[in-house]
């Protein structure tokens, strides 16, 4: 581990509230963004894998709540926000139970999300970590998986508790 | 008890792994295009189209393991993919056809970062 947990943590949040890069510490180092054409327009669909697809579109639709789509030649796309999210099984390239991506879902109200995935017996694989504080709030992060082991994380704002 | 209406859909950020942040910066912003937010505590992270791309040194030990394919929009689908071609991309597989509509094909291509995160690019395209 080269780095550590908590300046990931500080590094995400400075992403995710898109806080001016004059607030930010003094190693940030701002790029401009050139491209007057850009090349790739953002990200359309992110695929994950799992060994049991029955298994993994109960865990996304009836726990994480995702607007199911369709199921066609055993792979299931879901709706998340303006992309889609396939499930379905590995391709030889591809690894799980740890492999190197997270996907971070934007929990919207924290509290709630984060009551209703542990009613619904989700794992969290650790603590909440607080990313970022102002005066009323804090910016919450907390990570958990999903049946196959891919990683998952929730993050968003809830009112401060310290 | 707030679950029944309890959904979560928007992605805010995908994390990928390296072993090399500085290669990994020059490849997402040089041959992919995008653009750079930031760099903090060697971590990079890009805007890809108001979804958080974030590249930090893998937290484990060994090569990255990729579970994960991450699919970019084009929207230029043959300008995109000689461009790439032209930045020394090499493609790991042939052009994929999700589906044929109206004399338009619905085409993806995939490739890889160099460190082995597997990426693909997806969009519309004349019929071949």
């Amino acid at each position: 581990m080269t780095l550590s947990t908590t300046a990931r943590r500080i590094a995400l949040a400075l992403t995710l509230a898109a806080a001016p890069l004059a607030m930010a510490p003094t190693s940030v180092q701002a790029m401009p963004a050139q491209v007057a054409h850009p090349l790739l327009n953002g990200v359309a669909q992110v695929s994950l894998v799992t060994h049991d697809l029955p298994r993994a579109k109960a865990f996304y639709r009836n726990v994480l709540g995702l607007d199911f789509l369709f199921e066609s030649n055993g792979l299931a796309f879901f709706r998340a926000g303006e992309m889609t999210v396939m499930v379905g099984a590995p391709s030889n390239e591809q690894m799980i139970s740890g492999g190197s991506t997270t996907v971070y879902f934007d929990a919207g109200d924290w509290n709630a999300t984060e009551a209703t995935l542990l009613a619904r017996g989700v794992q969290f694989i650790a603590p909440v970590e607080i990313v970022e504080r102002d005066s009323a709030r804090e910016h919450a992060l907390r990570e958990f998986t999903d049946p196959d082991g891919n990683h998952l994380a929730i993050i968003g704002w809830r009112p401060r508790t310290s | 008890m707030s679950g029944t209406a309890f959904k979560l859909s928007k992605i805010a950020q995908i994390a990928l792994s390296t072993r090399d942040v500085k290669r990994a910066v020059a490849f997402y912003r040089d041959v992919l295009g995008l653009p750079l937010v930031f760099e903090v505590s060697g971590m990079a992270f890009f805007d890809a189209g108001g979804i958080s791309l974030m590249i930090g040194p893998a937290p484990f030990e060994g090569p990255v393991q990729p579970n994960t394919f991450i699919y970019f929009a084009v929207d230029d689908w043959q300008a995109a993919e000689a461009a790439l071609t032209a930045r020394d991309l090499a493609f790991s597989g042939p052009v994929e056809i999700v589906q044929r509509h109206n004399g338009k094909e619905h085409v993806m291509r995939p490739f890889k970062d160099p460190d082995g995160n597997i990426l693909k690019i997806m969009g519309w395209r004349t019929e071949s």
